[in-house]
């Protein structure tokens, strides 16, 4: 499909049981899909987790692709000068220096998979870049203690993360407890030359 | 966002409301203006409205955590 896919349409399509694919390169494609989905859910508990992990997940594709850009025009390597380099790249999107708005001009884009899966909406979102082993460590780390402590609540209070550090993934963790969905119902696998990260929602939260 | 120092009594605080989604591609406006605002002023109290916000991503959540730590440390 192409920029200009009724995401109303695809909502459809998916609900009456069909797999559907489609890219997502700007801020603008994940905003018309997320107008959608409030249209379509708006009422339904599911819809707030459905909209966050959307909004999360496809950001953050955006701002690994953007990551490794900026590794790049500094001549930096994503392995061997990952701290270094990630440091300065979060201070520069702090500063609002780099707007993590499009991988259009990367010639990137996120891909998203919508399918009902038995009594459930599965959704993946898979970034075209591979996980560092140190961002794979760090989203493990982030999810299991995020599953043990239930989410956001039990980092609030520390010192030890702040914005742009995993944030979204305890937001979602959350978001889960509070519908009483298993932690297992998000979670992502590295692959070869990608990331895929997955959202399971039971068909029956939308409708209540 | 509105933030302006008011009296409860004899006990003056900042209040701090924000009207939009807080969000990634908001929030350093949000930070350079609630932190100038702490800096230039010193509030003893903030008080932060959050009613009228539709939505609040991860760096919002963010910018609040951090917010709060800026606010103790302006004590």
């Amino acid at each position: 499909m192409n920029i200009t896919q009724n995401y109303d349409s695809i909502l459809k399509d998916v609900l009456s049981g069909k797999t559907v694919e489609f890219n997502i390169t700007t801020i603008e494609q994940m905003n018309l899909l997320i107008a959608s989905i409030t249209k379509q859910f708006n009422k339904s508990d599911a819809n707030s987790i459905l909209k966050a992990a959307l909004i999360e997940f496809i950001l953050n594709g955006f701002k690994a692709e953007l990551k490794r850009d900026y590794f790049k025009k500094n001549n930096l390597s994503i392995t061997k000068d990952y701290e270094k380099g990630n440091q300065n790249f979060k201070n520069e999107l702090y500063e609002g220096r780099i707007v993590a708005n499009s991988i259009k001009e990367l010639n990137k884009s996120i891909f998203l998979k919508f399918c009902i899966m038995k009594e459930y909406l599965s959704v993946e979102i898979l970034n075209p870049s591979k996980m560092t082993e140190q961002e794979s460590v760090n989203v493990k780390n982030l999810m299991l203690r995020a599953s043990e402590k239930g989410g956001l609540g039990s980092l609030v209070d520390t010192d030890e993360k702040s914005e742009g550090a995993g944030l979204g993934i305890l937001m979602i963790f959350s978001m889960l407890n509070k519908l009483s969905l298993p932690a297992e119902s998000i979670g992502f696998h590295t692959l070869d030359e990608s990331t895929l990260f997955y959202i399971k929602i039971p068909m029956e939260l939308f409708s209540k | 966002m509105k933030i302006e120092l008011k009296k409860n009594g004899t006990t003056e605080f900042a209040f701090v409301e924000i009207e939009d989604e807080l969000n990634l591609y908001n929030v350093a406006d949000y930070r350079t203006s609630a932190y100038e605002f702490l800096d230039n002023n010193n509030p003893s109290t903030v008080v932060l409205s959050l009613e009228k916000v539709p939505y609040i991503d991860s760096s919002g959540i963010g910018f609040l955590v951090q917010f709060q730590r800026r606010s103790k440390k302006a004590n």
